[in-house]
C-alpha cells in the first residue's frame, strides 16, 4: 500500500490537547514555500552565521588534533596499560548510538505507519550520516596508522594478511560500512523529489543546475512516484535489521571478551536501546533550537516533541532495565570478579561517574512522566542534554572501570583523558554540528513531499 | 442481553467443554503414567513446561493490552477482548502453580539442604534461592499481575455499559508504569521458575528472552483465535486482510527477535567459554540434544521466517493460521528445550508425559480463557478511540468499493 493511499482525509487532531501534526496554516502550497525558502532565500537568520563562525574553529581544532595524533602517535592520548581503550572507543560507541534514532525514525516508524515522523525523518537521517562519520574516525585513528586501515578489509595481498574473522572489530567494519551505505542511500533517495522541487523553484540558473543534477531528472511523473515508493519501502525494510545489528555488533566488541562488566549476555539489546535513547535525545537537542530559529513550530509541533519525549522515556527505561540486570546478576552469579566489578563501579575510584550516569539516565528522565514536561521545549531540551551526557558517561563507566580494575590488582591504574583526547572529542562534536548547519542551509531539512502526504486534503481543496 | 450471538455461544461452549475434558484426561493420564513408572520428576518437568507456556501467554496478553492502551493503533482493538480473556486467567494460574510447589524438590536443586551445605555457590545465593522467599516472590508477582489485570478488565467492561471516556485515561495512566513493572516481574519470575532449575547458571538476557518467546506464542494464539472468530459478527467486519497482515508482521518481528535473543546469548557465552556459563550450552549440544537444538532453530526461525516473509500468506488467514500453529508447536519444543536438558544430563530423552501434560494443561487453561471470552462482547463497545476506528474502517471500505 503506498503512502499516498493512506493520506488522511480527516484532520488528525489529538483529542486531549487539540493539536495536530501539521499546524492549520499549512497546505501543499505553504509547506513548499516555507521549507524551500529556508534553502533558496538569502535571509538566513543571523544565528546560523553565528553558529558557523563558532563551529569553524572547532572543526579546525579537530584537524589539529588529528594532525598531532598522526605525527606523534596514540601516546598523546591518556591510554595506559590496563586501560588500552579509552576515549576512542567511548566516543565511537557514543556517536554510532546517536545515529540510530535516524534509522529508527526513518525505517521502523515508516514501516509501522507512524506518519507523524514525516517532519523529522530527514533531519534525523542527516544526523545519522554525520554521526557515523564522526564515529568511524575514532577506530580508524586508534589503529595508529590510519593510512593502513584498508588492511581491515579482506583484500587479497602479497603478505597473506587476512582479518581475524572471530574478532568483532572485523564485524564492526562490515556492520558500520553497511550501515553508512544504506543510510546514505536512504537519505539521498528520500530527498530526490524535494531536490526536484528546489530545482524548479531556484531563481539562479547555477543553483537550479546543481539541484537539477542531484534531482536526477525527477519529474514527479506517476511512474517516478511508483518506483520511488517501492524503493523507499525496500530500503526501509533493509534498514530495519540494521537498527538492531549495528549496535549489537558494537556491543559484542565488549561482550565476547572475558572482562567482568563487558561479558554479559544482555549487552546486545541493551546497547541497541541505549543507542536509540541517545539518538532521540540528540534529535531533541537539535530540533528544539532549529524549530525555534527557523520558525518551524507549525511543522515540528509540540505533539512531535511530546512523542519524542515518550520514546525517550520508554527507551530510557530499557536502559535502566539493563543496569538492573547487570547489578542483580553480578551478585547472583556468585562470581567474585563480577561482584567486585559492580561494587567497584559503585564505590571505587570512578564512583562519582557511575552515580552521575545513574542520575542522568535513570533519574532525570522521570520528569517526562508529566505531560507538561513533555510539552515544554525547555524541559525537553535540558533533559535531552542531560541524557546525551549520561550516555557518554555510561560508555565511560563500561570501558574504563572494567579495564582500570581488572583481574590482577597489581596492574590496576587510573585513567583520564588528556587535552588531546578532549580536543579530538569536542572537535568531532564541532564537525557534527557544522555539517548539520550546512545541511540545514543547503538541503530541505523537512521533506516537503512527505509532509504533503499528511496534510489533510480539505486544506488543499480550499485553494482550488 | 446476551453479549454474543447464541450460535457462537454454542460453539464456544462445545470447544470449552472439549478443551477441559481432553485437558484433564491428558494431565491425569500423565500423572498416572508418572505414578506407574515412578517418574514423578519427569511429570513435574513436563508440568513446568506447560505452565510456562500458559503463564507466558497470559502475561504477554497483559503486556500487549498495556501497550495497546498506550500506543493505540488498529492492530489492538479487535483483539483487545481476547487479550483480556487471556490475562483474566492469572488467578487460575496462581492455583495451577500449586503442583510446582509440590514438585519443588524435584525441580529445584537448590531446595536440597544437603546439596547447599557442600556448594559454596549455592550458599552465596541462599539468601535469594530459598523456599520461603521463592514462595513470597511468586505470591508477590501474582498479587501485582492479578491487580493490574483486574483493573484493566473492570474498567474496559464497565466502559461497555457507561461509555465514560475517562476510563480510557484511567487505563492509560496505569499502563505506563504497568509495562515497567511487568517487564521486571516477568524477568524475575523467569529467573525463579526456569533459570533456577540450573541454579549455578546465569544470564542477564534470560528475562528478555522468555518475554520474547512468550510474545511469539501469544501472537500465534491470537492469529489462531481470530481466524476462527472472524466468521462471526462483529469480528468479521473488523478483522480483514489488513489486520491479519499487521499481526503477521508482528509475528515476523517476534520470530526475528527470537533468533536475535538466541544468537546473542549463545554467541557471547560460546566466545568467552567460561566454565561458569558454558555448561548450560554443553548440555544442549551433547548427548542428542544438539539435534533438538538444530531442529528448533531451523523450525522456529529459518522456516518460520521464510514462511512469514510472503505478503499474500500474511494477508490470508487460512494460510497464516498454519504458520501460527507451527510456531505454537515450536514454542512447546522451545520451552521443553529450556527446561528438560537441565535435568536429563545423560542425553536426549523424551516421554509421552512431555507432550501429554503441557498439551493437557494448555487445554485446561484454555477452558478458562473461553470462559471469560464468552461473557462479554467480543469488541469493546464504547471506547471513544474505537468508535473513530470503526468509522475510518467503514469509510475505507466504502472508498475501496468505489474504486
Amino acid at each position: 500500500m503506498s503512502q499516498q493511499d493512506q493520506a488522511v482525509d480527516i484532520e488528525k487532531v489529538d483529542k486531549y490537547t487539540g493539536d495536530g501534526f501539521v499546524a492549520p496554516e499549512y497546505n501543499n502550497t505553504t509547506v513548499t514555500q516555507k521549507i524551500s525558502n529556508i534553502v533558496l532565500r538569502a535571509d538566513t537568520p543571523w544565528g546560523w552565521y553565528l553558529a558557523v563562525a563558532v563551529l569553524l574553529p572547532v572543526v579546525g581544532m579537530l584537524g589539529i588534533s588529528i594532525t598531532w595524533l598522526v605525527l606523534i602517535g596514540t601516546g598523546v592520548w591518556g591510554l595506559n596499560v590496563p586501560v588500552g581503550w579509552g576515549f576512542a572507543i567511548i566516543n565511537f560507541v557514543w556517536w554510532i548510538g546517536i545515529g540510530h534514532a535516524g534509522t529508527l525514525i526513518s525505517a521502523i516508524l515508516h514501516l509501522m505507519r507512524q506518519d507523524w515522523r514525516n517532519s523529522i525523518n530527514r533531519f534525523a537521517e542527516a544526523m545519522t550520516i554525520f554521526a557515523v562519520m564522526c564515529a568511524v574516525m575514532f577506530p580508524l585513528l586508534h589503529v595508529g596508522r590510519p593510512w593502513l586501515a584498508y588492511w581491515l578489509l579482506p583484500l587479497p595481498n602479497t603478505m597473506s594478511l587476512w582479518p581475524q574473522w572471530r574478532s568483532p572489530l572485523v564485524w564492526d567494519v562490515f556492520a558500520v560500512s553497511t550501515y553508512f551505505t544504506v543510510s546514505l542511500i536512504f537519505w539521498y533517495m528520500g530527498m530526490i523529489p524535494d531536490l526536484g522541487t528546489l530545482r524548479d523553484r531556484a531563481k539562479h540558473p547555477v543553483v537550479a543546475r546543481i539541484y537539477g543534477i542531484f534531482a536526477m531528472g525527477w519529474r514527479g511523473a506517476s511512474s517516478h512516484w511508483a518506483r520511488y515508493e517501492k524503493a523507499y519501502l525496500i530500503l526501509a525494510g533493509l534498514s530495519t535489521p540494521l537498527v538492531l545489528s549495528v549496535h549489537s555488533i558494537v556491543s559484542l566488541d565488549f561482550a565476547v571478551s572475558l572482562i567482568p562488566g563487558w561479558h554479559t549476555t544482555v549487552f546486545p539489546p541493551y546497547f541497541v536501546a541505549g543507542a536509540i535513547y541517545a539518538g532521540f535525545a540528540m534529535v531533541l537537542t537539535l530540533t528544539i533550537p532549529v524549530r525555534h530559529w527557523f520558525g518551524l513550530q507549525g511543522l515540528i509541533t509540540t505533539r512531535h516533541l511530546e512523542n519524542m519525549g515518550k520514546v525517550t522515556l520508554a527507551t530510557g527505561f530499557i536502559v535502566v532495565y539493563g543496569y538492573a540486570m547487570e547489578a542483580f546478576i553480578s551478585w547472583y552469579s556468585a562470581s567474585p570478579y563480577e561482584g567486585f566489578m559492580m561494587w567497584n563501579r559503585m564505590t571505587g575510584q570512578y564512583a562519582p561517574v557511575y552515580w552521575a550516569l545513574i542520575f542522568c539516565n535513570a533519574v532525570s528522565i522521570q520528569i517526562l512522566w508529566w505531560k507538561r514536561a513533555r510539552r515544554s521545549p525547555l524541559v525537553l531540551f535540558i533533559v535531552s542534554l542531560i541524557v546525551g551526557v549520561g550516555m557518554w558517561l555510561e560508555r565511560f563507566v563500561i570501558v574504563v572501570t572494567s579495564l582500570a580494575n581488572d583481574y590482577m590488582p597489581s596492574s590496576w591504574d587510573y585513567y583520564a583523558g588528556t587535552i588531546w583526547d578532549w580536543s579530538l572529542y569536542i572537535g568531532t562534536i564541532g564537525f557534527f554540528l557544522f555539517m548539520m548547519c550546512l545541511f540545514i542551509r543547503f538541503l530541505p531539512m523537512i521533506p516537503m513531499s512527505e509532509m504533503k502526504m499528511i496534510i489533510p486534503k480539505h486544506r488543499n481543496k480550499k485553494d482550488a | 442481553m446476551t453479549a454474543i450471538s447464541s450460535n457462537l455461544l454454542a460453539q464456544l461452549n462445545s470447544i470449552q467443554s472439549r478443551a477441559l475434558t481432553i485437558g484433564v484426561i491428558l494431565v491425569l493420564g500423565g500423572l498416572l503414567y508418572a505414578f506407574a513408572t515412578g517418574a514423578m520428576s519427569g511429570f513435574y518437568q513436563a508440568y513446568l513446561v506447560g505452565y510456562m507456556i500458559c503463564a507466558g501467554i497470559a502475561l504477554v496478553c497483559m503486556a500487549f493490552t498495556m501497550l495497546h492502551h498506550l500506543i493505540g493503533g488498529r492492530w489492538g482493538f479487535v483483539i483487545q477482548r481476547l487479550l483480556e480473556a487471556g490475562m483474566s486467567t492469572l488467578p487460575v494460574l496462581l492455583v495451577l502453580f500449586i503442583p510446582i510447589v509440590l514438585g519443588m524438590h524435584d525441580l529445584y536443586h537448590w531446595t536440597h539442604a544437603e546439596v547447599v551445605a557442600v556448594d559454596p555457590i549455592l550458599q552465596h545465593k541462599e539468601s535469594y534461592l530459598n523456599v520461603p522467599f521463592f514462595l513470597v516472590r511468586t505470591v508477590f508477582y501474582f498479587a501485582i499481575w492479578i491487580t493490574a489485570a483486574f483493573l484493566l478488565i473492570r474498567w474496559s467492561t464497565s466502559q461497555d455499559a457507561s461509555g465514560d471516556p475517562g476510563l480510557t485515561d484511567k487505563m492509560r495512566n496505569i499502563c505506563g508504569p504497568g509495562v515497567v513493572v511487568f517487564a521486571l516481574t516477568m524477568t524475575f519470575a523467569s529467573f525463579d521458575w526456569v533459570m533456577s532449575t540450573d541454579p549455578h547458571w546465569f544470564s542477564t538476557l534470560y528475562g528478555v528472552m522468555m518475554i520474547v518467546n512468550a510474545g511469539g506464542a501469544t501472537l500465534s494464539s491470537i492469529i489462531i483465535m481470530m481466524t476462527w472468530l472472524r466468521k462471526h459478527e462483529p469480528i468479521s467486519k473488523l478483522a480483514d486482510a489488513d489486520r491479519f497482515h499487521d499481526w503477521g508482521k508482528l509475528l515476523l518481528a517476534f520470530t526475528l527477535l527470537w533468533f536475535y535473543m538466541m544468537l546473542s546469548q549463545f554467541l557471547i557465552i560460546w566466545a568467552a567459554n567460561l566454565p561458569e556459563e558454558n555448561p548450560w550450552y554443553v548440555h544442549r549440544v551433547h548427548g542428542g540434544w544438539e539435534v533438538l537444538s538444530v531442529v528448533l532453530v531451523l523450525c522456529r526461525f529459518v522456516i518460520a521466517f521464510f514462511l512469514l516473509l510472503s505478503i499474500p500468506r500474511k494477508r490470508d488467514p487460512r494460510r497464516l493460521v498454519r504458520v501460527a500453529w507451527f510456531i505454537l508447536v515450536m514454542h512447546l519444543v522451545d520451552i521443553f528445550w529450556h527446561v528438560a536438558p537441565n535435568f536429563r544430563l545423560d542425553g536426549f530423552s523424551v516421554s509421552v508425559m512431555d507432550v501429554m501434560v503441557p498439551v493437557g494443561l494448555f487445554g485446561i487453561w484454555f477452558f478458562f480463557v473461553l470462559n471469560r471470552l464468552k461473557r462479554y462482547p467480543l469488541i469493546p463497545q464504547k471506547d471513544p478511540r474505537f468508535e473513530e476506528l470503526v468509522a475510518s474502517v467503514s469509510k475505507a471500505q466504502v472508498s475501496k468499493a468505489k474504486a
